[in-house]
């Protein structure tokens, strides 16, 4: 599994199951095993391989990200059994290829995903949160100047309307004729990286994590802990999970 | 930390529309905020954590595949840390120049000195090193395969290598002198023949048979098969349902190819497969051992069995020390069973016809006992639980 989601209000986890075409919703305090208490699977769901997920608890649907697909899904969030999607952005007007994040900005309307592509753009894809069919992103941003070569899961900050990005940056090849390099030695160290959920195009992050102290090399999740002011990433190379205090990336707690 | 209360993620959302900017971005928009910032908390395991496990009790060695540290250790097969202690092992290979990652399933080849293992996700490949090699060594010959493959199996007498690749619900069966990129010499693939999710597999040279272990997860037959990772996997029909089928163990004939139906399928309730992961033939007694993860036992079956059938023997309980098995080996010139436990650092030798709650003859230790599992393997999320203030990760 690639992607899991908190829904804080109905005390649930959301998890998607890439190998069985899933999407399977727990109880919050589940242990062990424990069967899901709605499981979204069929052919009427038309789920190929679900990577990530995330929740719209404004809206009250949950949203899904596909690498096979090469889309996101929208489902009500009580789904349950083969459901059909309420909407689905996909298409070549989309530059959708790998999806590896998603995010709602429930105060602004919008939609955050995180695409890998080898033929395409990498970058985050900002899409009208009502977007359904063949659409084309209101925003990119990708280029050399953001860093962005291999991404991962996003979250918003909607009260900011900040975008935190797991940007792993493992240089993988993924072709035939030349081996993958070692995870051990990666010459373009990833990052997370913040940006303002208005930029586009070849911006900068705004807000960085980066470098050996903060022990990250290939950063594939992050998470956002704004009471606290607290960043989370999880890395896939050092098999570790970091917390980090980051004032600067909260607004000051209100007395 | 004080817990936010239910409902409060919400709240957060709901009150502001503007974007603030903080003090250091209006005074040094270039630069960005924050860098290189050392983390307040780490939770990561310093030891290796055991995966895959082959033993070759000709030359008394155990060889265990580790993701975590991403290394290869070879252990003298007699070794017991009856005390706790980590045990030491033989050799180590670690480094940048292994390319060794997140890996899988292991096997020896005795007859020519090889150690091959599995790199299941990232980097495609499974890696062959001489057995004598220690430290950051270079691989004696890498090979491209597909994208998630897991169990390996070798035989000496058609001289190929069976790989199970869990995407494409596949195995894929190449020359054992395959280097670089090379195609499979034949794959079983379809859906005659039931396979969802493979992990282990063994190869039955005396019945000319392999077995593999399937998880059960299944979305459709992958139409790419080829040696190395593409990047996009798309299915052959998509209007095909996505199913979560049962645990399987599925039998074939050795030389099988393309989609053909199983010999035998050992499957359903009384089976008591859960997250079958490394599976073993084991002559001496003609069975097929299962490391069954789920409920962290061992599961023995006649290599006969077909069907919804009880396993003849399980080996299972608190004293045997089974906590999430991966991989599992037959040591049929000792006619012993070894078990890699994922749960705690730890691999363990029972006699091969062990059953019921019976403690381990003896145990490797990769981490003082009792040293905290974190259990990440090649984790890609992560999520913030408010209420229990808790960090969610999947595997």
């Amino acid at each position: 599994m690639h992607g899991i989601a908190y829904d804080a209000v109905h005390d649930e986890i959301i998890v998607p199951v890439h190998l069985a075409g899933a999407i399977l919703v727990f109880r919050a305090g589940a242990s062990g095993e424990e069967a899901p208490i709605r499981v979204i699977q069929g052919p009427h769901t038309r789920i190929l391989r679900p990577e990530t997920v995330e929740l719209d608890l404004k809206n009250n649907e949950i949203v899904i990200g596909e690498d096979g697909g090469k889309d996101v899904m929208f489902f009500p969030r009580e789904a349950n059994g083969d459901v059909a999607p309420l909407r689905t952005i996909r298409g070549p007007k989309t530059g959708l290829d790998e999806v590896r994040g998603v995010a709602v900005d429930p105060i602004r309307n919008l939609l955050v995903v995180s695409s890998r592509s080898s033929t395409g753009t990498t970058g985050v894809f900002i899409f009208n949160r009502t977007d359904d069919g063949d659409v084309s992103p209101r925003a990119i941003i990708a280029g050399p100047k953001s860093g962005i070569l291999r991404i991962r899961q996003v979250q918003v900050d909607p009260e900011q309307g900040k975008i935190f990005v797991a940007v792993k940056n493992n240089v993988e090849s993924y072709r035939f004729d030349s081996p993958s390099p070692s995870p051990w030695n990666p010459d373009k160290p990833g990052f997370i990286g913040v940006w303002n959920i208005t930029d586009n195009g070849d911006v900068p992050p705004r807000g960085i994590i980066k470098g050996p102290a903060s022990e990250t090399v290939w950063p594939a999740g992050v998470a956002l802990n704004s009471k606290d002011r607290e960043v989370y990433t999880i890395d896939s190379v050092s098999n570790g999970m970091y917390s980090y205090y980051m004032p600067e990336f909260f607004p000051p707690p209100k007395h | 930390m004080n817990k936010l209360a239910a409902g409060s993620v919400f709240a957060l959302t709901a009150v502001l529309a503007v974007i603030p900017q903080t003090a250091h971005e209006q005074s040094n928009p270039s630069k960005p905020v924050g860098d290189d910032i050392a983390p307040i908390r780490v939770i990561a395991d310093p030891y290796p954590a055991f995966n895959g496990i082959a033993v070759d009790g000709a030359n008394g060695l155990v060889a265990i595949s580790d993701p975590n540290r991403k290394s290869l250790l070879l252990y003298d097969r007699s070794l017991g840390a009856s005390h706790g202690e980590a045990s030491v092992p033989i050799r180590q290979i670690v480094g940048p120049d292994t390319f060794l990652g997140m890996i899988a399933g292991i096997i020896l080849d005795p007859q020519h000195g090889e150690i091959y293992t599995a790199n299941n996700d990232i980097e495609d490949t499974v890696v062959v090193m001489p057995y004598a090699v220690s430290g950051n060594a270079k691989p004696g010959r890498v090979f491209s395969v597909p994208h998630q493959a897991w169990g390996l199996a070798l035989s000496e007498k058609s001289d190929q290598i069976a790989v199970t690749v869990e995407v494409q619900n596949t195995v894929a069966f190449y020359r054992r002198q395959v280097q670089g990129v090379e195609a499979p010499v034949r794959i079983i693939r379809g859906r005659a023949t039931g396979l969802a999710d493979p992990h282990g597999i063994y190869w039955d040279e005396s019945h000319n048979e392999i077995g593999v272990a399937n998880h059960g997860n299944f979305r459709g037959v992958v139409s790419n098969t080829g040696g190395g990772c593409t990047p996009s996997f798309v299915a052959e029909d998509e209007t095909e349902a996505a199913e979560s089928r049962p645990p399987s163990i599925r039998i074939f004939p050795a030389t099988a190819k393309d989609d053909v139906k199983p010999l035998r399928v050992i499957e359903g309730p009384r089976s008591g497969l859960d997250w079958p992961m490394g599976v073993a033939y084991d002559s001496q007694h003609d069975t097929i051992a299962v490391a069954n993860n789920g409920d962290s036992s061992i599961l023995i079956f006649d290599r006969n069995s077909s069907g919804d059938v009880s396993p003849t023997r399980i080996i299972r309980g608190d004293r045997t020390g089974i906590t999430r098995p991966m991989g599992i080996a037959v040591d049929s010139q000792h006619g012993e069973i070894w078990v890699s436990n994922w749960g705690d650092h730890s691999a363990i030798a029972f006699d091969s016809g062990a059953h019921g709650n019976t403690a381990p003859k003896r145990i490797i230790r990769s981490a003082p006992a009792g040293t905290a599992t974190p259990g990440f393997g090649n984790p890609m999320a992560l999520a913030y639980d408010t209420k229990r203030d808790q960090l969610l990760v999947p595997n």
